[in-house]
């Protein structure tokens, strides 16, 4: 069912169709190019951010910016479109009263000026603006869904603490990535229930910032494997020439990458090896057997591609989960139909407890690096979940206004 | 009797940042290196078991104080009060939210994040279902609303808590505090400094001598802020403010000599109603002074009666030892030292004072201002001369 559109006529829509949704936007920064820009956005301006384009059927009612730097566009936005910034986040779900005033909560915790520490992470404050929503919630005895941007932390215990403060105080969360609901090519899922046995993602770009895209585009494919997603046991990140050397010497990555690699679209020229100078791997063990191994190729390929074996067939599931290079970031707008479906029926689209799963796992995958690039096992990451079979990426071509899922 | 003395108390400490002279240079410090910060006795009897710094600059000590004392650094604040367990490892915790690289709103306030911190500590709290007593320092919050969440919440998981300024419990001169119960009419401070981070320690000090005042502590009702020339102005129709100003200038320790209109160019007042009548006029002078001066008027008296609260103007920063002393009792007796009142309602009046400036020096009423307690009979400040005298 297409979101923000009805195929019934006006009275209709009055008499069946409930009023639109209260949303407010807690964000790190809202400046051009910004993933608040690129979300908040589509409220405020459409899905192709013309102004003109429908949109989200939610409304925007306020805003929280942690920082305000000199190309903040949070506040002409705000004029522009009678949105209220407030200064605390308190006001922010308040709206100036003593009770929750909205039906949702974003919250984007991605860019801003913040430190990176020895694990090579962005300390983004997710867990601390997560913390403050949820006091809100506390305060007033009210709470409502909330949807956070990319992982939910760079660190482990407070991704975890997150999903345990959502399950304790019963509200619907969802996290994580757009690359795993955006278009594909070609547009397949993994197939539900099937035996997965290994697996291979390739992407590019910094280790933290993209590595955790690259693992969410790998777990939204193998969560759907048989016997559901149990945890992973043991991750490994290798570097430089080791990686070169693990796909020379294992015969499964190397026919995977390959076969994934034939989907890109953004693929330079010439020797991989040459153009890549950096290689990294995420060597990621899975509690029930699954291997998997997520490259990151910056200088190699600019896109995200997987390609993962299933027991009885003769040929990998492999595709392109492709993001638009520019306005209006189309992706973001396959994303905001999902945090849609949560906001207006009060229930996750899919389970946070992936985004977890993956937060967990880029942890871990970093400190294996910061400790020489050692295998750790990870006992932790015993994270179980199930998703249903319908999937939830964004259908045909990226053409169609507005998206609609597969 | 006083039974055998019980072990020293573990104390974690979590800090925005720690480099030279920053708060948790000179808090922390002094628990590892002792009040004079040189390594040898005097030290506070409580140990500093684990840290957590937000931030690491390039000029970071924290590392290098951590090996030499055998303390350890943990990623998250969970882990800085477990100890790496699931249950509350330490007996008190001593949050330092000043210092760091973070932003300036546009009201002039630096958006520490105390609150956050504080957040996260007493998450930790929730985890375990334990609590201990915890120590912030200076202003709760910039934010009035974050500062009464944070005392809220102090009540809610019933944790003794304390805040506040080195200024109201540094040595004085002259060795002097309110009486208790006095009937007092006016009051005020002159001082320097930057608009809120030394603002705030002047209004805690004077803050600190009139909640002793007749009938108690009951709260604020309304700011204003002025600046330049409404200053002068106010100053000169304000017979009684200009009597306590005068006497400060008494006992401050660095007047430069001269004109205090030609010796400051951009004066700064922040004056408060209280709702019990008592008025206050307190003055940034930067230019005039160095240091940190209150004055007050009881009622009937025809002199104001001023004092010095003394800083040590390099390391090892002596005044903080005296703050370090009073968080110490807090955690041997588990019961606050003053109370986190005090600051609540300092941080608020400093927060709707900036208000005032930023809505272009309206007057502003304060109800949410009332703020009520008691201070005990006992002052609570270095009594005597300082080390550094």
């Amino acid at each position: 069912m297409a979101a923000g559109a009805t195929a019934m006529g006006p009275r209709f829509l009055a008499a069946h169709v409930p009023p639109p949704k209260n949303v407010a936007a807690i964000m790190t920064v809202y400046r051009p190019n910004s993933h608040s820009d690129v979300l908040v956005g589509k409220y405020l301006e459409g899905w192709l951010q013309d102004g003109k384009s429908p949109g989200p059927r939610s409304k925007l009612v306020s805003m929280y910016t942690a920082q305000v730097p000199d190309n903040d566009m949070s506040r002409g936005m705000s004029k522009k479109h009678n949105v209220p910034i407030y200064r605390t986040i308190y006001e922010a779900l308040t709206l100036g009263t003593d009770e929750l005033a909205v039906d949702g909560v974003l919250l984007i915790g991605e860019h801003g000026d913040y430190p990176m520490n020895d694990k090579a992470q962005k300390l983004y404050p997710r867990f601390e603006l997560f913390l403050e929503i949820t006091d809100v919630f506390r305060q007033v005895g009210k709470t409502a869904p909330v949807f956070n941007d990319k992982h939910l932390s760079y660190s482990w215990i407070k991704a975890k603490r997150m999903v345990d403060i959502s399950k304790e105080m019963g509200f619907p969360m969802m996290a994580g990535s757009s690359v795993p609901v955006s278009h594909r090519k070609p547009s397949i899922d993994f197939p539900w229930g099937a035996k997965a046995e290994k697996a291979v993602a390739i992407s590019f770009s910094g280790l933290d910032i993209y590595g955790f895209h690259l693992l969410e585009s790998l777990q939204c494919m193998v969560e759907r494997r048989r016997g559901g997603e149990t945890g992973v046991k043991a991750v490994q990140c290798l570097q430089n020439q080791a990686v070169w050397d693990f796909l020379d010497n294992t015969p499964w990555a190397k026919r995977l990458f390959d076969r994934a690699i034939a989907h890109s679209e953004t693929r330079s020229e010439g020797d991989l090896r040459q153009n890549v100078k950096e290689p990294a791997v995420f060597l990621v063990d899975y509690n029930d057997g699954l291997q998997a191994a997520a490259f990151l190729l910056t200088g190699g390929v600019r896109d995200f591609t997987v390609a993962i074996d299933i027991e009885g067939r003769s040929e990998p599931v492999s595709t392109l989960m492709w993001l638009q290079d520019g306005k209006p970031h189309r992706h973001f707008a396959c994303l905001t139909m999902n945090i849609e479906k949560m906001f207006e029926s009060g229930v996750a689209t899919y389970p946070v407890e992936r985004t977890l799963l993956t937060s967990g796992t880029l942890d871990f995958a970093l400190e294996s690096r910061f400790q020489g690039y050692k295998k750790l096992e990870t006992p932790e990451l015993n994270v179980r979940y199930l998703v249903p079979k319908k999937s939830n990426f964004c259908a045909g071509p990226p053409n169609i206004d507005p998206p609609v899922s597969e | 009797m006083a039974g055998p003395p019980s072990a020293p108390k573990k104390i974690a400490a979590i800090v925005t940042e720690y480099r030279n002279n920053s708060h948790a240079d000179v808090v922390v410090g002094k628990y590892l290196d002792g009040y004079r910060q040189n390594g040898r006795a005097p030290k506070p009897r409580s140990k500093i078991v684990s840290l957590y710094t937000a931030q690491v600059p390039k000029n970071d000590m924290s590392r290098a104080k951590a090996k030499e004392h055998n303390v350890t650094i943990y990623r998250t604040i969970w882990e800085a009060l477990t100890l790496g367990t699931n249950k509350l490892a330490v007996d008190g915790v001593l949050l330092i939210g000043e210092h760091g690289n973070y932003p300036l709103n546009d009201k002039g306030q630096k958006l520490y994040p105390r609150f956050e911190l504080f957040l996260e500590i007493a998450d930790a709290f929730r985890r375990t279902n334990q609590s201990v007593p915890m120590f912030s320092d200076k202003h709760l919050s910039y934010s009035w609303i974050r500062a009464k969440r944070m005392v809220e919440i102090s009540r809610e998981l019933d944790f003794p808590f304390m805040a506040g300024s080195s200024v109201p419990v540094t040595h004085r001169s002259p060795d002097w505090d309110l009486e208790w119960d006095t009937p007092l009419d006016k009051a005020g401070a002159v001082a320097y400094g930057g608009k809120e981070a030394y603002a705030y320690h002047m209004m805690e000090g004077m803050q600190s001598v009139v909640e002793r005042r007749r009938d108690g502590e009951s709260g604020v009702a309304w700011t204003e802020c002025l600046e330049n020339e409404a200053v002068w102005n106010y100053l000169d129709r304000t017979p009684w403010a200009k009597k306590i100003f005068d006497a400060c200038l008494t006992v401050s320790k660095t007047r430069k000599p001269g004109q205090a209109r030609e010796l400051v160019k951009e004066p700064t007042a922040y004056l408060f109603g209280y709702r019990d009548g008592l008025e206050a006029a307190t003055f940034m002078m930067n230019g005039l002074v160095n240091d940190f001066n209150v004055g007050v008027l009881p009622k009937g008296a025809s002199e104001a009666k001023p004092v010095l609260m003394w800083l040590e103007n390099g390391k090892p920063y002596g005044h903080f030892a005296c703050l370090v002393q009073m968080i110490e009792k807090m955690y041997e007796s588990g019961e606050p030292t003053y109370p986190v009142e005090r600051t609540l309602l300092v941080s608020g009046m400093l927060d709707f004072a900036l208000e005032s400036r930023f809505q272009g020096y309206r007057r502003l009423q304060t109800a949410e201002l009332d703020v009520k307690y008691e201070a005990s009979r006992e002052s609570h400040y270095c009594k005597g001369d300082p080390v550094w005298a």
